[in-house]
């Protein structure tokens, strides 16, 4: 353990020392000044860096690390310890005489290094497209929406700082936009949560058609959103749908606010309270049978196991479901595309973005709604982060 | 034995019901798109007249039947691609120590709540400047970013469950990291493997918006976009029935492989949440 814990932890430090090494190399730190000056950093840092092995596997690993960790920033990153570490993993391998424990050390470090390269090699080309698709494009992003631009007039373009952002803000299409997406949220994930449970329990108690009902559940979630919005849309269009036709007379629900909004929380609800429940039936199998059966004979009723044993075991699946679903709840878009294309002030905040670019335009105005969007969402998700705690998924401390 | 008869009997009203639940919506599409058009607007759930016309008229015209073929094969590079960068990235983070992997696992967190519509004006402005908007490639690119942390966790945890010794043992007797991976977790990794090309062919298959916001002829435009934008126009008097024809013929395959592959899809939609 220790071993492994050493070099990482090492790691951040050396870097840095590294790096000012570098720059400080050509002007501060002439040859005769002696190995000391040139890596800078504590003590402890320095002389961990001095029984590194031989400078060549030393500076690659390094190199790695630090595009690894940056994700690609690799200019800098490869550039930087080429020059520093050679020099100084140079000077210290002659200057300093702890042979044994260099020796050991190198040795050890032989096979982690190696699997260190396999791990950058494996997941450079991962990082490298999220960074390029997503990173690049979010920055570029910010940079447009600090301009004034608009694809009806290509050539021009001027710098307006947040004035965009002020545009955004105190206009009312922002603010509908957004309470509409934040209803649509909170509304449909309870809703979802709710409905879920409940089927989540009535996947997990059945005794016969298990199979049947777990297999059937994946339907919502197999249809094509888009195929199972036309097919709300086609239910309540009057003369069409039955559902349209349970209505009184000339009542067309998908022309009005209140009921379009209802129309697309339940279409939202109908396509994704299926994996909702499939997240807490996985949840629900972690609760022990033993703990209910006990809780039972001491006559806890079907409603106290609920609330007392049940749900507070399931919190980190709970947690989970609820930041998944929350998130692709806030991006609705496909559900109103085709259910009202964002008429009557039934559009989301992904719905005012799309509409900015293509029917206004406006990349600007479009920009910062993109990052306004993202905002939001880094918000929320930091908001539900912290209630996790460590039970974030992917923390994989439970790996080895 | 009464009590027990009674709470079956709930039981079985309560599967019952989620079997509607699930299943109402797709049977109403499916009955939408038999009716002829001088019954579509009746309002009936089922057809009383049935006709194959709907399904005749969507292929008549390039507009679907190209649709159709560009989402299969954007469909089908994306989980190419994306498994295999997905695998290996995977097998990193399940197998291997390295710094930065916190920072990997947290990038792809990030990606997997990303807001796509947040990257539509970049990438739409970035694509037609490099020439991508309107093509294949400028939809696989975005797909295969955004499947990727699906992929990554959904094979991590199969990883994971692979028995550590046999890799060691493959190290034992000789094996470079390398050959540890490719010969001995590789194959035991297949079934996730399976799981993930599933998951990521769905949503790259469901995806609107993107594919929406870079396409704009026949060229790319997947099946949603085209169903979403049918209009009543010219060739149809009614789309309602054209619409529904198309949207069973999209849907009808994922539903199946649905069916067929229930189990590696349950575990593959919950291996992120129950690790927690």
């Amino acid at each position: 353990m220790t071993d492994e814990n050493t070099p990482r932890d090492e790691d951040p430090g050396n870097e840095s020392g590294f790096r000012a090494g570098r720059h400080a190399l050509p002007d501060d730190a002439p040859p005769q000044t002696g190995p000391i000056p040139i890596v800078g950093g504590p003590p402890p840092v320095q002389s961990a860096e001095l029984w590194k092995p031989p400078p060549g596997g030393r500076h690659e690993q390094q190199a790695a690390d630090t595009s690894g960790s940056a994700g690609g920033w690799n200019a800098q990153g490869a550039a930087a310890p080429a020059g520093g570490a050679t020099g100084a993993g140079a000077t210290a391998l002659a200057e300093r005489p702890r042979e044994e424990k260099k020796a050991k050390k190198a040795r050890l470090s032989e096979g982690k290094s190696a699997e260190r390269r396999l791990a950058y090699w494996l997941i450079a080309p991962a990082a490298i497209m999220m960074l390029l698709v997503t990173g690049y494009p979010i920055i570029y992003a910010f940079w447009l929406s600090l301009n004034k631009m608009s694809l009806s007039a290509p050539g021009e373009r001027e710098f307006v700082w947040f004035s965009n952002y002020g545009a955004v803000l105190s206009d009312g299409y922002w603010w509908t936009a957004f309470s509409v997406t934040l209803g649509i949220t909170v509304v449909s994930v309870i809703i979802e949560f709710v409905l879920g449970m409940a089927i989540a329990l009535v996947m997990h108690r059945t005794i016969f058609g298990r199979g049947t009902i777990r297999t059937v559940v994946l339907i919502p979630y197999g249809i094509v959103t888009v195929a199972a919005a036309f097919s709300w849309y086609y239910a309540w269009t009057p003369g069409t749908g039955y559902l349209a036709n349970l209505l009184p007379d000339g009542s067309a629900p998908l022309t009005e606010q209140w009921p379009s909004l209802a129309i697309i929380v339940l279409a939202e609800v109908w396509k994704t309270t299926p994996f909702m429940a499939l997240l807490l039936l996985a949840g629900l199998a972690l609760v022990p049978d033993d703990l209910l059966k006990a809780a039972q004979v001491d006559g806890a009723g079907a409603w106290t196991r609920l609330w007392r044993i049940i749900l507070p075991l399931m919190k980190p699946a709970i947690l989970v479901a609820l930041l998944f679903r929350t998130l692709d709840a806030f991006r609705v878009f496909d559900n109103i595309y085709v259910l009202t294309r964002g008429s009557n002030s039934t559009y989301s905040v992904s719905m005012l973005g799309y509409d900015n670019l293509f029917k206004a335009f406006n990349l600007g105005v479009g920009s910062a709604i993109s990052i306004l969007i993202f905002l939001c969402v880094a918000l929320i998700a930091f908001v539900f982060i912290k209630g996790f705690g460590t039970a974030a998924p992917g923390s994989d401390d439970e790996g080895r | 034995m009464n009590a027990s008869g009674k709470s079956k009997a709930w039981w079985s009203i309560a599967n019952i019901l989620v079997i509607l639940y699930a299943l109402i919506p797709l049977l109403w599409i499916i009955s939408l798109s038999f009716k002829p058009a001088s019954s579509v607007t009746d309002g009936s759930f089922i057809p009383k007249e049935w006709t194959l016309d709907n399904y005749k008229s969507i292929f008549d015209t390039s507009a679907f039947t190209s649709a159709l073929i560009n989402s299969i094969g954007v469909g089908l590079i994306t989980t190419l691609i994306a498994v295999i960068l997905g695998t290996m990235a995977a097998y990193a983070v399940a197998r291997l120590e390295f710094p930065g992997k916190k920072v990997l696992i947290g990038a792809a967190l990030l990606i997997a709540m990303f807001p796509q519509i947040s990257l539509v004006t970049p990438l739409f402005n970035i694509e037609r400047r490099l020439g991508l908007f309107d093509t294949w490639p400028g939809l696989i690119l975005p797909y295969i970013t955004f499947a990727l942390p699906l992929a990554i966790y959904t094979l991590s945890a199969f990883f994971r469950e692979i028995p550590w010794e046999l890799e060691k043992a493959a190290k034992m007797d000789g094996a470079t990291p390398f050959q540890a991976f490719t010969k001995v977790i590789a194959p035991l990794a297949a079934p996730g493997v399976v799981t993930a090309a599933i998951l990521v062919f769905i949503f790259a298959w469901n995806d609107l918006l993107l594919a929406l916001s870079l396409t704009s002829t026949e060229r790319a435009i997947t099946a949603p976009v085209a169903i979403a934008n049918f209009t009543g126009s010219s060739q149809f008097e009614e789309p309602t029935g054209s619409i529904s024809a198309a949207a069973v013929v999209i849907t009808i395959p994922i539903i199946i492989f649905v069916l067929f592959f229930q189990r590696r899809i349950v575990a593959g939609l919950t291996s992120g949440a129950v690790k927690g």
